[in-house]
């Protein structure tokens, strides 16, 4: 009965923590797209959006002082 | 790939895996020989044989990346490989957790085994290849080959069952099941069970994938 419980166990456990994995990874992307939307505003000039260096810019935004993303609608 | 099968796909996944689990823990009898651990059986079985039709789904997807150039194809074959070195890695260990107590061994150089093994390693080089890859085009077609000429391995743990004396137990041969009637229906419930798993999680995994290639393009773009 030990080793039919750890197979069932242990197969459970694999998914899990493969199901973590992926969440992890989606976590790391939704925070590279909030970095790249913060970008996009910045070159955009809107003036909704924060300005590199200060509190609340992401770390993206504060590195690059001429972004160059290309968003719909911000000039080509 | 249609967002709208996710609801149904899982909801029956959950369902299915319930009655797939009191199938195999209450549903089929216990076998007289083994005992309760031959419940094993129900999911160690189910798992092998969706990490085949994954590790034939990296092998498609390796095939229409060489055909296309297309990188969803890549995205797609470098998915289902992850996903069938997850289920061919709780292959092994609950194999092994079956054999110990019936074999006396936690591992023996059974040819069916070795074969089973080498096709792990094939497919864990598959993935360190492509994860080395990156974007680069020239190594995801090398990558591709790789997923191809492995899945020649599966034919050969297939047969090295049948053909080579291996100890592990044959179920299914040419003329018949050798399950009693209540065990095959545990055995096709945990069959349907893991192939709904494999959907959902290869789901999941190929949208994470292309979402992820997608971000890299833009952020290539603003360097």
């Amino acid at each position: 009965m030990t080793y039919l419980f750890w197979a069932f166990a242990v197969v459970w456990l694999g998914v899990f923590v493969y199901l973590y994995g992926l969440m992890r990874r989606i976590r790391a992307l939704g925070r590279q797209v909030t970095e790249l939307v913060d970008h996009a505003r910045y070159a955009a000039g809107s003036g909704s959006s924060p300005a590199a260096g200060a509190p609340g810019a992401s770390p993206t935004a504060r590195a690059h002082t001429a972004p160059s993303v290309r968003t719909p609608g911000a000039g080509g | 790939m249609r967002r709208s099968l996710d609801g149904p796909l899982t909801w029956s996944l959950f369902a299915v895996m319930l009655f797939a689990l009191y199938a195999a823990f209450l549903y089929a009898p216990t076998e007289q020989v083994m005992g309760d651990i031959q419940r094993i059986f129900y999911v160690h079985l189910p798992l092998a044989w969706v990490g085949f039709v994954a590790f034939g789904h990296a092998c498609w997807g390796g095939v229409r990346y060489l055909g296309t150039g297309r990188r969803e194809w890549d995205v797609a074959s470098a998915s289902a490989a992850e996903i069938g070195v997850l289920f061919a890695t709780l292959v092994i260990v609950t194999g092994s957790l079956w054999a110990r107590p019936v074999w006396g061994a936690w591992w023996t150089w059974d040819p069916q085994l070795v074969t089973y093994l080498i096709l792990w390693f094939i497919y864990v080089g598959y993935l360190i290849l492509r994860a080395a890859a990156g974007d680069d085009a020239r190594q995801a077609r090398f990558a591709a080959v790789f997923a191809i000429v492995g899945f020649v391995d599966v034919p050969l743990v297939w047969l090295s069952a049948r053909h080579l004396r291996a100890l592990s137990p044959v179920i299914f041969t040419t003329h018949s099941i050798g399950l009693a009637p209540s065990m095959a229906w545990a055995l096709l419930a945990g069959l349907v069970a893991w192939s709904l798993m494999y959907a959902v999680l290869v789901r999941a995994r190929i949208r994470l994938g292309l979402l992820a290639a997608q971000i890299q393009d833009l952020v290539e773009g603003s360097a």
